[in-house]
């Protein structure tokens, strides 16, 4: 399980690493009590200086998807997402899969339609 | 005897700074468990030279040091006994500690991607944490029995003291050292450039556990109480053996103890 960054992104660095975290939480890779790197290693590993992953961290903290608690370090959450980082998760992840459609030539119908044929929802759940 | 002391630096020195036979990267390889590719031959000799390198120069130092006394028997013989105590007898320790704890601290290493694991680096992926736990355990007992023997007085009762500052540099120069080796950031998140980056964290954290562990056992034998009862006679040369035990420990943990890095940690 990596996480990575870009320097050609003009999203900030920061952001990309709590992005790449809040996706890996949020879609059930990391689970909940499961112990993320300290800042200081996850800073040297990705070249970035300390507190641009501690405030990454303080940002999924506020957002309840970590717990930051002394001896045990930075935790997965052991509580259900909040709505709003959910629909912001999911948000992005669509963000993110309508760009690669886009990408390979593909219509919104095409991305619906590829939608409902590999999983369990159905495209009018999207409805509601 | 002044001569002694600057040679056997001298010689310590010679053998640390010359270029390692060809053989060395194999045992090294195996000790480790990992398989070192051709393009990364250089690159690994480098770094276990420079570290080999600064290590012999620390102990070097201290065995300099420890001949002390012998230098001051030559300039001013009435002053050559100031110096002869276990401080300075045992600076090679010392600086074997703090030259292992150099090797580490110094080591610059940049990321070659900028991409990082989750997985959690820990101090116990890379050395025994029984040694680790003896290590830092030493300065509790050798306050204790430095405290005993300033209690009960006696010929050069101050010496227990030393076994303190011994205990003392063993146990900061893990706690620093381990933290370097953990810190330092990852050459590559996967692949075999990890499995080399991992394999040279676990030489040299268990390089710096060794000769703590040789130092932590020296204060505790130093810090014995000396103006103890007849009693205590037994107990002296029960740990005097502790300092023979932790310079064993010292030869194995440095040389002999092989170490696979786990490479698939779990996220727990």
């Amino acid at each position: 399980m990596e996480i990575s960054v870009d320097d050609s992104s003009p999203v900030p660095p920061f952001e990309q690493v709590r992005a790449q975290v809040e996706y890996l939480v949020t879609n059930g890779a990391l689970r909940a009590g499961a112990r993320l790197p300290t800042v200081r290693q996850l800073a040297s590993d990705l070249a970035l200086a300390p507190n641009t992953v501690a405030r990454a961290y303080r940002a999924l903290e506020e957002a309840g998807l970590v717990v930051t608690n002394g001896r045990r370090g930075t935790v997965v959450a052991d509580v259900a997402l909040p709505r709003r980082a959910r629909r912001r998760a999911i948000e992005e992840a669509a963000s993110r899969y309508r760009d690669e459609v886009i990408r390979l030539g593909g219509t919104f119908d095409d991305a619906l339609r590829a939608l409902a044929s590999v999983g369990e929802v159905k495209v009018h759940g999207f409805d509601g | 005897m002044a001569a002694v002391a600057p040679a056997v630096a001298l010689a310590v020195l010679w053998r640390g700074w010359r270029r390692p036979g060809h053989g060395f990267l194999d045992v090294w390889q195996s000790r480790f468990d990992v398989e070192v590719p051709d393009d990364e031959r250089a690159f690994v000799t480098t770094r276990l030279l420079r570290g080999r390198r600064i290590r012999a120069a620390g102990v070097a130092v201290g065995v300099g040091v420890a001949g002390v006394p012998s230098y001051m028997n030559l300039i001013d013989p009435s002053r050559a006994a100031d110096f002869a105590n276990p401080l300075v007898g045992n600076a090679w320790m010392f600086g074997a500690t703090v030259g292992g704890l150099l090797a580490e601290a110094l080591v610059v290493q940049r990321p070659r991607v900028r991409r990082a694991t989750l997985e959690v680096r820990r101090a116990r992926d890379y050395t025994d944490r029984r040694f680790v736990i003896a290590v830092y355990a030493a300065v509790p007992l050798t306050l204790v029995l430095a405290s005993i023997s300033t209690i009960l007085g006696g010929h050069r009762w101050w010496f227990s003291w030393f076994g303190v500052a011994g205990a003392g540099v063993a146990a900061a120069g893990v706690a620093l050292g381990l933290r370097a080796i953990v810190d330092r950031p990852a050459l590559a998140p996967e692949g075999i450039a990890r499995d080399v980056d991992d394999a040279l964290r676990a030489d040299g954290a268990l390089r710096l556990v060794g000769t703590a562990v040789a130092l932590a056992a020296m204060g505790v034998s130093t810090s014995l109480p000396h103006g103890a009862p007849g009693g205590w006679s037994f107990v002296h040369v029960v740990f005097g053996y502790v300092s023979l035990l932790g310079l064993v420990w010292w030869w194995s943990l440095a040389r002999d103890v092989r170490w696979s890095v786990p490479r698939a940690r779990a996220l727990t």
